[in-house]
């Protein structure tokens, strides 16, 4: 189960990852779109997410998130499996340096009910609190529209296209590059 | 001293980068007009410098290139050190992926002579010809004309400009992104 609130918006919180969460992680591998972020072209198995949960992602340039909806009674620290229901992934790379990298991920059966957008946009909002990049760049594989539309609504501004970069779901695809600068998410 | 020849232009030969490069690495990357062109956050060690090259040089998707100016009849194995000079490198990292993503530079002393331009043309024809890259990526700071000019002679596209994105010589740099696609190197 994921740990405690790190921040909290209107219908999402972002609690920690934990180790235990790498049945809701490998999900994310199965995603021929969403792996891709995340420098892979194929699946994982349980003990690979795990390696990556323990590794990467508990390395200090690294921060990451599970945005879960919590019942009412939902506490702040450790929820039981019966109070919140993580329903996306965010995963910020590079927070020690000049631009961060965001990857999103909202689980399939939670798509559509506006999380994604705000699970980045508290992802984003905390970065920028608790660390001092002077902008953040998020990646998105041309095709992907629902990732894309969420980029768009927290703000970031394309910055150009990288084209035919990635082999996903048997063609070459062209990847956008978004950037999201400090002051312009102060002044929004 | 460098290792063998691998491909050969006109003035310059691409020899094979060695654990005993790391010194003339080390200084030319510590050089400001190299470091901050490069990206490079700080400077390194000798050691730290060698360890780089048997960590990244030598892995798998690399491939790590020494720019040499030859003297006639110098070795095609290991040239002896009056040989020839080493003046830049070029690597090409990712070539085991889609697409391969090229770094240079050159000895400051050595700019200004087109030698990098020979030595990048001979690199992206040697990943085009050895390995399934769909293309190849190289970036540059905005202000760096000399390699922006350097892209795009060789047929390079612009595809991205990342605003503000890096802390560089003392201000935050735009990031260009350019792109050369295999069909694009061939026609």
């Amino acid at each position: 189960m994921p740990g405690p609130i790190v921040e909290a918006g209107d219908d999402l919180v972002l609690r920690t990852v934990e180790r235990e969460d790498a049945e809701f992680v490998q999900r994310l591998f199965a995603d021929p779109w969403a792996r891709v972020g995340f420098q892979e072209h194929g699946h994982k198995n349980h003990a690979e997410v795990e390696e990556l949960l323990e590794g990467d992602l508990e390395e200090r340039d690294t921060a990451a998130y599970l945005a879960c909806v919590d019942d009412d009674d939902a506490p702040w620290g450790h929820p039981e499996e019966d109070e919140t229901t993580p329903v996306a992934f965010v995963a910020v790379t590079h927070v020690d340096r000049d631009r961060p990298g965001v990857n999103h991920w909202v689980a399939p059966a939670f798509r559509g009910e506006g999380y994604g957008v705000e699970a980045l946009s508290l992802a984003v909002d905390t970065v920028l609190r608790t660390y001092d990049p002077n902008t953040i760049g998020v990646e998105v594989v041309a095709g992907d529209e629902a990732t894309r539309e969420h980029v768009e609504a927290v703000g970031f501004v394309e910055e150009g296209r990288n084209r035919e970069v990635l082999f996903v779901e048997g063609e070459y695809r062209d990847v956008y590059q978004y950037g999201l600068l400090h002051e312009e998410w102060e002044g929004r | 001293m460098p290792g063998p020849i691998i491909d050969a232009g006109e003035r310059v030969t691409l020899r094979a980068v060695e654990r005993e490069d790391a010194e003339f690495v080390q200084t030319c990357a510590t050089h400001p007009r190299v470091r901050f062109s490069l990206g490079i956050d700080s400077h390194q060690t000798k050691a730290e410098v060698r360890e780089r090259i048997e960590n990244d040089t030598e892995n798998e998707g690399t491939r790590g290139f020494l720019v040499c100016l030859d003297e006639e009849g110098a070795a095609a194995g290991d040239p002896d050190e009056e040989e020839t000079t080493p003046v830049g490198a070029v690597h090409a990292r990712g070539v085991d992926r889609e697409r391969a993503w090229l770094g240079y530079w050159l000895d400051p002393d050595y700019h200004g002579e087109g030698y990098a331009g020979e030595a990048v043309e001979l690199v992206v024809d040697a990943v085009f010809r050895s390995h399934p890259v769909h293309g190849i990526s190289a970036g540059a700071y905005g202000f760096n004309e000399a390699s922006r000019g350097l892209l795009e002679s060789l047929g390079f596209t612009q595809e991205a400009r990342l605003r503000n994105a890096w802390y560089v010589d003392g201000a935050y740099r735009d990031g260009i992104q350019y792109g050369l696609l295999r069909r694009e190197w061939e026609s």
